[in-house]
């Protein structure tokens, strides 16, 4: 009877070994990079977020110096596939304070507009596919239809 | 008794021997296995969930800093270092050597505190000198738990979670900017004051001329150690 029971065991460690190691891997189903330009040339910089239209985590990227980005949730690489609506919101180089009163610097002056920063607004909604997805991001200064403006307030 | 009889004792014998032998076996290889797959997967011995995620600062990608997850319960405070694009893990002391983005902590309620800087500035004053810290870049209601307002509850298997701060506030700015001026001032007052006493030198030459005069004469002794009082208290005050 032990002899049985322990046969099971046996049987059951490679098993035991499958789940240990899967358990340790555990990617994403879906990849996106490409380009982000804005009037037709390549963003330098920025930061552009995937919102999920479905409960799951955002992911994020980061705009390189030669405008291609690649999609990250957390540390890992890629996303769940699904609808997203994209942002990107692109500065220019903060300038430092120099007053050596160890302030933050100030923030660059906005290169992308606005529209594209908030996901209300964004007109950037995109599905992604299981498997490696190429998303060109073509933003313009031309704002959308139904732009509105936010008003100006002060901090 | 028979020939029979012993056979199948000693078979018996031998079962019981073999079963015991191999449930012992088993055992160590549940063992092994189950040592194997901890230190796969970081030994944090009863830590099971990965939190990883991205910290987003005005909603850009924050370049730098640092996340402590204080837990809500008694588990271990666990620790976050934000890469260049926004992204961290969080580990248990110093977490999964092998993939630090594989590190575990302990499910449970947790609040967050974040704390966001600028790179270091060299220090132009003294060269050689430990280089300043960079300039605060969040609002400091982030850095307490009181007022952080990051409650997270972590799951056993990955947690991926977002971070969004904000700025200082334009109060936290006139704060600081008030706070450097205030140093400012006190830095010219200990100067002045320092000024009547013969060039003030570096502390370790101060007490070889203090030792040095001992001998000489005791009231150049006070003066001197005075002198090493003052310029020790200096970087205090």
């Amino acid at each position: 009877m032990s002899v049985i029971s322990s046969s099971r065991f046996f049987s059951a460690s490679p098993l035991l070994l499958l789940v240990v190691a899967t358990g340790c891997s555990g990617t994403y189903d879906a990849s996106v990079s490409g380009t982000v330009t804005f009037d037709g040339s390549p963003l330098k910089s920025g930061s552009i977020s995937f919102i999920p239209g479905q409960p799951g985590p955002a992911s994020y990227a980061a705009v390189l110096g030669d405008g291609s980005y690649t999609v990250n949730t957390g540390r890992e690489e890629g996303l769940p596939p699904g609808s997203y609506t994209i942002t990107v919101m692109a500065r220019e180089k903060s300038i430092e304070d120099t007053s050596g009163r160890g302030l933050p610097p100030m923030p660059g002056k906005q290169i992308t507009p606005t529209w594209y920063a908030q996901k209300k607004s964004s007109p950037l909604k995109f599905t992604v596919e299981a498997g490696s997805n190429e998303i060109n991001l073509e933003l313009t200064s031309d704002p959308p239809p139904d732009w509105n403006p936010p008003k100006r307030r002060k901090r | 008794m028979t020939f029979q009889n012993l056979m199948q004792l000693a078979k018996s014998k031998m079962n019981d021997y073999v079963s015991k032998w191999t449930l012992r076996f088993a055992g160590m290889l549940l063992c092994v296995i189950a040592t194997t797959s901890l230190t796969g997967c970081g030994s944090e011995t009863d830590a099971t969930a990965i939190v990883q995620g991205t910290v987003t600062l005005d909603g850009e990608l924050a370049k730098s800093g640092g996340i402590v997850f204080h837990s809500k319960g008694s588990d271990p405070t666990a620790y976050g270092t934000i890469g260049g694009d926004g992204s961290f893990a969080m580990r248990v002391g110093r977490g999964n050597a092998d993939n630090i983005d594989r590190s575990k902590i302990y499910a449970g309620e947790y609040t967050a505190t974040v704390t966001l800087s600028g790179p270091p500035v060299a220090n132009e004053e003294y060269p050689g000198a430990p280089p300043t810290p960079g300039p605060q870049l969040s609002s400091s209601r982030y850095a307490n738990k009181a007022t952080s307002g990051l409650d997270y509850t972590i799951k056993a298997g990955m947690n991926v979670i977002t971070i969004a701060v904000e700025s200082p506030s334009e109060e936290e700015l006139a704060a600081m900017v008030e706070a450097a001026a205030a140093e400012e001032v006190v830095a010219e007052v200990s100067e002045d004051e320092a000024e009547p006493e013969a060039s003030p030198k570096p502390t370790s030459e101060a007490a070889t001329q203090a030792v040095e005069t001992t001998d000489e004469n005791d009231g150049a002794v006070d003066e001197a150690s005075d002198a090493v009082a003052e310029t020790q208290e200096e970087p205090s005050s």
